[in-house]
């Protein structure tokens, strides 16, 4: 009995502690929820207040009681206010209730909308200045272009008048020998219905704009471009070939690395099967070995496919090849 | 530690580079690379896609790309720009008839923002050519000297005699090593 009279107070003192405890922890909810409720109501409060002056400004604005001068500094004061605003909220959400949150942040979007509105409506003058200033703009650019242009135009014509060659001729027959040509880049340029002989060893040929011309050449040390040429026949020995943007040509080649076609169709080849006095010696002069002679392996650029010939070049039949004097 | 500072690091440990050789068909690319590679020069094809080597030099290691350069490849060249240190834009000094073109395409390629920070050496190659123009003219007609978005530096060479073409590497390794490895 003894123990039980003993411990019977002390679940009386453990019981009336917990009550206390649990009062206590009563309040503190109830003190936090009512400095929450004040603060939330402290925070709307002075939104609402911010939110009425704001909207006055707005107002102001719309009646077009401000002056024209300043309106931008006017709206750009209500844009600030209105970022503060937004601040503000932004730091005060985690003691709003849900239902208030959305209605601010509604009523912060209504407010920057009609600002909007309004700064479009009021500042037309910017648009204006825009569309003011842009032909001004292209005048000077369309100036420099043009100047660069003719710039370019002198220049390339500087570059090229140096050019040996021929050009710009119709139903000619020309011949051109030994020293004359000798390792130099030699070009040919707008012929028709021309037959070029060069017999000796340019360093490289270019040829561009021709129609149905023949060119017999003895072995050029480096290159040979063409371009924009038709129905013509070429009769070329050389180190590289590049033909671009031509059709209709037959070429009698001898080619020492691989020919190349780009933009370029209905091409036909055979192998070199020219001779005049001195091209052995020309020749043998340039050290190259005549046993490899790739004249019937040309790369097509368009065609990548490598499994199908290119459609665009062919071999020229035996029966259909020219001899040449 | 940035990005840029992790991707500075990894590259110190390799002292790797890539460089994209770029330039209109004909310029001698492929001349110029295999001229480096020891290999032989007189049976060069006009390149059908790209070629690439990698060189050790001064204890960097080089990574060359080597883009073909005929009208119809041009368009491919964008797929190359990517991590590219250093450009190496090659010219025929001797083919005045398209020089106006080269300098079209290398104004267009330096626009391009993947390249933005890459080192540009100009190399006036074919000087051997009894036809060629200086490297001064080739910078002149290039207009080189308004280039202020990219460091750069025209050499006159000759990718069939060799000359000067170690001089141009030289310039381009010091010039990036001076960018990408000593920023710590």
């Amino acid at each position: 009995m003894e123990a039980s009279a003993d411990l019977m107070p002390e679940r009386l003192l453990r019981r009336g502690r917990e009550l206390q405890f649990e009062r206590q922890r009563k309040k503190q909810d109830r003190e936090l929820e009512d400095t929450n409720r004040k603060a939330s109501n402290y925070f709307l409060d002075q939104f609402s207040k911010s939110h009425l002056e704001i909207e006055d400004e707005l107002n102001n604005l719309a009646s077009g009681v401000v002056e024209n001068s300043l309106i931008p500094s006017s709206i750009h004061k209500i844009s600030k206010d209105i970022q503060t605003l937004q601040k503000h909220f932004s730091a005060s959400t985690m003691i709003l209730c849900l239902h208030d949150v959305r209605k601010s942040q509604e009523r912060i979007q209504m407010l920057q909308q009609r600002l909007h509105e309004l700064e479009e409506q009021l500042l037309p003058k910017k648009k204006f200045g825009f569309k003011a200033r842009k032909p001004v703009n292209k005048e000077t650019v369309h100036v420099k272009v043009a100047d660069e242009i003719d710039c370019g135009e002198t220049l390339q014509k500087k570059l090229i008048e140096n050019d040996f060659g021929v050009k710009n001729k119709t139903n000619e027959s020309i011949i051109m020998r030994g020293n004359s040509i000798l390792d130099k880049d030699v070009v040919l340029q707008n012929l028709t219905g021309c037959t070029v002989k060069l017999m000796g060893s340019p360093g490289t040929l270019h040829m561009s704009n021709m129609q149905g011309c023949t060119i017999l050449s003895g072995p050029i040390v480096r290159s040979v471009l063409i371009e924009n040429c038709k129905n013509c026949k070429f009769v070329l020995p050389c180190q590289q070939l590049r033909v671009h943007s031509s059709s209709q040509c037959d070429f009698y080649l001898h080619v020492t690395s691989r020919a190349i076609i780009e933009d370029t169709v209905s091409v036909r080849v055979a192998p070199y099967n020219w001779t005049y006095d001195e091209i052995d010696k020309q020749f043998s002069l340039l050290g190259w070995d005549l046993t490899k002679n790739h004249w019937d392996s040309m790369d097509d650029f368009n065609w990548l496919a490598s499994d199908k010939p290119s459609p665009n070049w062919c071999i020229l039949p035996e029966s259909d090849r020219e001899i040449w004097s | 530690m940035g990005l840029l500072t992790v991707l500075k690091k990894l590259k110190q440990k390799e002292k790797e580079m890539r460089i994209l050789m770029l330039g209109l068909d004909n310029a001698g690319k492929t001349t110029i690379l295999k001229r480096f590679n020891g290999e032989d020069i007189d049976t060069i094809s006009p390149t059908l896609g790209f070629n690439i080597i990698t060189l050790e030099h001064r204890g960097f290691k080089l990574n060359v790309w080597d883009v073909g350069g005929q009208k119809s490849l041009r368009s491919y060249w964008r797929n190359y720009f990517e991590c590219t240190d250093g450009l190496i834009w090659v010219v025929d000094s001797a083919d005045k008839r398209r020089l106006l073109d080269c300098k079209k395409e290398l104004h267009q390629l330096l626009d391009e923002e993947r390249l933005a920070g890459a080192t540009l050496l100009v190399f006036a190659n074919k000087q051997d050519l009894a036809g060629a123009l200086s490297f001064e003219e080739i910078r002149d007609v290039l207009d080189l000297t308004s280039i202020k978005t990219h460091h750069w530096q025209i050499v006159g060479c000759s990718a069939v005699t060799g000359s000067h073409l170690l001089e141009g590497i030289d310039w381009l390794i010091d010039d990036i090593s001076a960018r990408i490895f000593s920023l710590d």
